[in-house]
């Protein structure tokens, strides 16, 4: 380390160390003022630091996760509150809830539904059931989503309303998926279901 | 921060320590530093693996234990390079300058807040909770990596992709970091090991290019470099792409060292840091061959049959992780169900050249030239690669520029032929390698060491005191 003596050569030194601080103030201060930085800089990352004074003293996993997962969070865990280990949930067609409920999905496209999604959140509390599975093993299905005026509902199947719900969902193919909400945007644009 | 948090980021830090310590492929603290983290990362993700195949299960003291093994391992090989670390950690090497000051203090306000959302919010990404981190839950909960997601989920629904199979390197390390999180904290998460993947690889980054060019100019460039937003986007959301484009650009840093000294150390550090870049994105295989074709063409001072063994051996320990997790381990071990898609290769046979061009317009248009995604960070490094090839008109920085256009047009052919592979998701983050690159080069060009030389002079230095190459 330079000792801080006042001798020329020291002088000199620090002079320039202190010029170089100025132009690497300005410098910073030119790349930070730039028209696309400054924008990105006052408007995303302050908007993340505002969130960070918002949300950082919030510790619960519960509400961490409501905050990330959003739509996905609110959804999943009803099926967990309203559902045991032993019961089947159907997975509805993404087509059938994109046509009936767009408005509440159209943030998100209902990308949610998708079953390793749902896995991932639900885990072993319920057993899932894809469209494609076996007739068989659909009609041990216990719950579904349902719309109604709009809204999703979590609708337990019961021996009247099953026919009914089977032959709606039956009319979706149950091989489409929108994995964007551009895409779930394009089919929601589109008349057939 | 948990105990065992210390405790497994310590452990991969002294891993990776004694690896780069007894390679000797570095010349100052900095980068040994940032690189020894790196590695640590990379070497450690395969024990879960290891774990799996000697039958213990994934959990916290099997896991633990392992990581203190192999560090302990890593450790013996620091044995007789006492003088080597003490010429790296002069203070003269270490030491920062008032000019640094201010940039520190901007990298700081965006790594903060970076490191605060990696750790508060879960992982949101489809991509990835639908693949590692929906494979690193499961194999947490069930203490195996052959966990109910491939033996009861996948076989039984009918839409799924390639998302839980591809990516060893992002499961494995959400895998150790949620054991140690021990599903309470503030890192309960498990994501905190982007955030130090981030600070390792940005600290290495900086550090090699403070040691090629003035720091004045190295801090500038980081700076540019730091504000593009999509790659600041990536810092904290985990994906795959980050990390491959860490692993991928070290490895073509020390490559290049290698070609300027011809250190056998660099090589091998080379080889093993362009392996975990395959072990972390499967498609950077196809990068490797320019890096052997390098390696082949720039050893005209050692005999032919030397470079060609080297070119070769570099190859094959890419292959070696790919083939591992690809065929012997998921498609040997795992039991995928026959509707799984683990990627394939199509060939296009009408108007292939049309599509082709097509293709490298929707790059150019989608990705390179979108200000959105990296601010100014690409016209910046155009202009001075522009500038710096007119001017000086000579073939310092060529080999890394060989691997800038090798990539980009590789990159081209990886969309055209390979499914899944798109322009705006896996070029767009595919793009950091580029970026990572394209701003090493510039350190590595003669506009900038003359730059470098002209504030050195004007310090009263007369030459670059640390200089490389």
């Amino acid at each position: 380390m330079r000792p801080l003596s006042f001798s020329p050569a020291n002088r000199q030194f620090w002079i320039r160390q202190i010029s170089y601080l100025f132009i690497s103030l300005v410098s910073l201060f030119v790349i930070v003022w730039l028209p696309k930085n400054r924008t990105w800089l006052t408007k995303t990352v302050d908007r993340f630091y505002t969130q960070q004074q918002t949300l950082g003293k919030q510790t619960d996993v519960s509400v961490r996760k409501r905050e990330g997962y959003k739509e996905a969070y609110v959804y999943t865990e009803l099926i967990r509150q309203r559902t045991q280990p032993t019961d089947y949930f159907l997975i509805p067609p993404q087509r059938y809830l994109i046509r009936n409920a767009w408005q509440e999905g159209k943030a998100n496209g209902y990308a949610w539904l998708y079953p390793s999604v749902l896995y991932y959140h639900l885990g072993k509390s319920v057993h899932l059931l894809d469209m494609t599975a076996p007739d068989s093993l659909l009609q041990q299905a216990t719950h579904t989503f349902w719309v109604y005026d709009n809204k999703i509902f979590l609708l337990t199947f019961k021996d009247h309303n099953r026919p009914l719900v089977m032959a709606e969902f039956r009319k979706y193919d149950p091989h489409f998926f929108a994995y964007t909400p551009q895409q779930a945007k394009a089919y929601y644009k589109t008349s057939k279901p | 921060m948990s105990l065992s948090l210390v405790f497994v980021i310590s452990a991969q830090f002294l891993l990776g320590f004694g690896l780069v310590t007894r390679l000797r492929a570095l010349t100052n603290g900095f980068s040994l530093l940032g690189l020894s983290m790196l590695a640590g990362l990379g070497v450690s993700s395969i024990l879960p693996v290891i774990l799996q195949l000697i039958h213990l299960p994934i959990a916290p003291t099997p896991m633990f234990l392992g990581l203190a093994v192999m560090a302990c391992l890593s450790l013996m090989l620091v044995r007789g390079q006492l003088g080597y670390l003490r010429s790296l950690f002069t203070w003269e090497r270490l030491s920062f300058r008032l000019c640094e000051l201010p940039f520190l203090v901007f990298w700081g306000y965006l790594l903060f807040i970076s490191a605060w959302k990696c750790a508060w919010f879960p992982n949101i990404p489809f991509d990835t909770i639908v693949g590692p981190d929906l494979v690193a839950t499961f194999a947490v909960r069930e203490h195996t990596l052959v966990s109910s997601v491939f033996t009861e989920h996948l076989p039984s629904v009918s839409v799924f992709s390639n998302q839980p199979f591809y990516a060893p390197f992002t499961t494995m390390q959400q895998i150790i970091y949620l054991l140690a999180a021990d599903g309470v904290g503030p890192f309960v998460f498990g994501k905190i090991w982007l955030t130090i993947l981030v600070v390792s690889f940005g600290l290495f980054l900086y550090a090699e290019l403070r040691e090629r060019i003035h720091p004045l100019l190295a801090d500038l460039l980081i700076t540019i470099l730091a504000c593009s937003p999509e790659l600041f986007a990536y810092t904290f959301l985990v994906q795959t792409d980050w990390a491959n484009a860490a692993f991928f650009a070290s490895g073509v840093i020390l490559l290049q060292r290698y070609l300027e000294s011809r250190q056998r150390g660099s090589f091998v550090g080379s080889a093993l840091l362009l392996a975990i870049a395959c072990w972390t994105r499967t498609e950077t295989i196809f990068f490797v061959p320019i890096g052997s074709l390098l390696v082949l063409v720039q050893s005209a001072d050692i005999p032919k049959s030397k470079a060609l063994v080297r070119a070769i051996a570099l190859s094959i320990a890419c292959l070696l992780p790919i083939i591992f997790w690809n065929y012997v381990f998921l498609r040997g071990y795992i039991p995928i169900s026959s509707t799984a898609n683990l990627s394939a290769i199509h060939a296009v046979t009408n108007g292939y050249l049309t599509q082709l061009i097509r293709v490298y317009s929707n790059m150019n248009n989608q990705v390179v030239f979108d200000a959105v995604y990296w601010g100014y960070a690409v016209w910046v490094c155009l202009i001075l690669a522009f500038a710096n090839i007119v001017v000086f008109r000579d073939k310092r920085g060529l080999t890394v520029l060989l691997w800038i256009a090798g990539t980009y047009a590789l990159f081209g052919l990886i969309i055209q032929h390979v499914d899944g592979a798109n322009v705006p998701f896996t070029f767009r983050r595919g793009f950091f390698k580029l970026l990572f690159l394209m701003y090493f080069y510039l350190g590595t060009t003669s506009l900038f060491r003359w730059l470098s030389d002209w504030l050195y002079r004007w310090e009263g230095r007369s030459t670059l005191a640390r200089s490389v190459g």
